[in-house]
């Protein structure tokens, strides 16, 4: 019904743009308001924090059973149940960045 | 540059009338012990007959915020003085901590009315439990169950004057 596909959503997989974690994945954990959210990675060691949307990128990736403002233990037993991080890794897009910091590095 | 909430707590200095005076404990919001100990004393005087110079403060404490990463709703009452008059208001923050609740206000308040700090007495903050107890609208459209929304038409910054394509909304 929506044009769009990306939702700011509790569960949405993002990928942070800016800061010490930059580049790293993390999931939405609840919506504080219509500029910042609780983002938290257990698995990619992003701590859990408030993160605004503009240093974020949503990807097409979401977890579907994540209640709202569930602690950083339930997420990281999420991801390992719907196996998020290797579907993120295995996408084109994941792809294409690690091979661009490959590249850098030579 | 974020606020702090303070514990002040502080006295008259003895007398030989009155050789224990009763002491009094105040919760400040300011951005360093100076401020705070400032308007402690600014807050006693208009409540009792104390000054800093014949007053001490006895101690002072920062209050951390119990649960930081915990989303909570705040109402915060207030009562600011205008061009032509001195209001009551009552707001709501969506916020992390009453630190940031408060410094949401100033700002807030200061975009809105043009009320600056020193216009603006924090009477109380209080964390909102049930969600029925939100009053305005503009927190209520965030407690809506499955709340999603999307990034319409981002535009981010372009690091040269020239590009191969069209950059991509989303």
């Amino acid at each position: 019904d929506s044009n769009f596909k990306r939702f700011v959503q509790v569960g949405r997989v993002v990928i942070l743009k800016s800061g010490p974690y930059a580049g790293k994945i993390a999931v939405i954990a609840e919506i504080i308001d219509h500029n910042r959210a609780i983002i938290d990675g257990p698995s990619t060691s992003v701590p859990r924090q408030s993160f605004p949307y503009r240093h974020l990128t949503l990807t097409p990736l979401a977890l579907t059973k994540l209640p709202r403002a569930a602690s950083s233990g339930v997420i990281k037993k999420q991801l390992e149940k719907e196996a998020t991080i290797e579907k993120w890794d295995k996408s084109a897009w994941a792809q294409k960045r690690a091979q661009v910091e490959r590249r850098r590095k030579l | 540059m974020g606020l702090q909430e303070y514990q002040i707590v502080g006295r008259h200095l003895p007398t030989e009338s009155e050789p224990n005076p009763k002491i009094y404990r105040m919760r400040i919001f300011a951005p360093n012990e100076v401020v705070a100990k400032s308007r402690f004393w600014y807050f006693l005087r208009q409540l009792k007959k104390v000054k800093k110079a014949n007053g001490e403060i006895i101690g002072v404490n920062i209050i951390h915020e119990k649960k930081p990463l915990k989303v909570k709703n705040f109402g915060v009452w207030i009562r600011y003085d205008s061009r032509s008059g001195t209001h009551n208001m009552y707001k709501e923050y969506r916020e992390l901590t009453r630190a940031d609740a408060v410094k949401s206000l100033y700002q807030d308040m200061a975009a809105r009315h043009r009320a600056r700090f020193r216009s603006i007495h924090i009477l109380r903050v209080v964390e909102i439990e049930k969600t029925e107890d939100v009053r305005r609208p503009y927190i209520k459209q965030l407690l809506v169950p499955d709340l999603k929304f999307p990034l319409p038409h981002r535009v981010s910054k372009f690091r040269s004057t020239f590009a191969a394509h069209r950059p991509a909304t989303f």
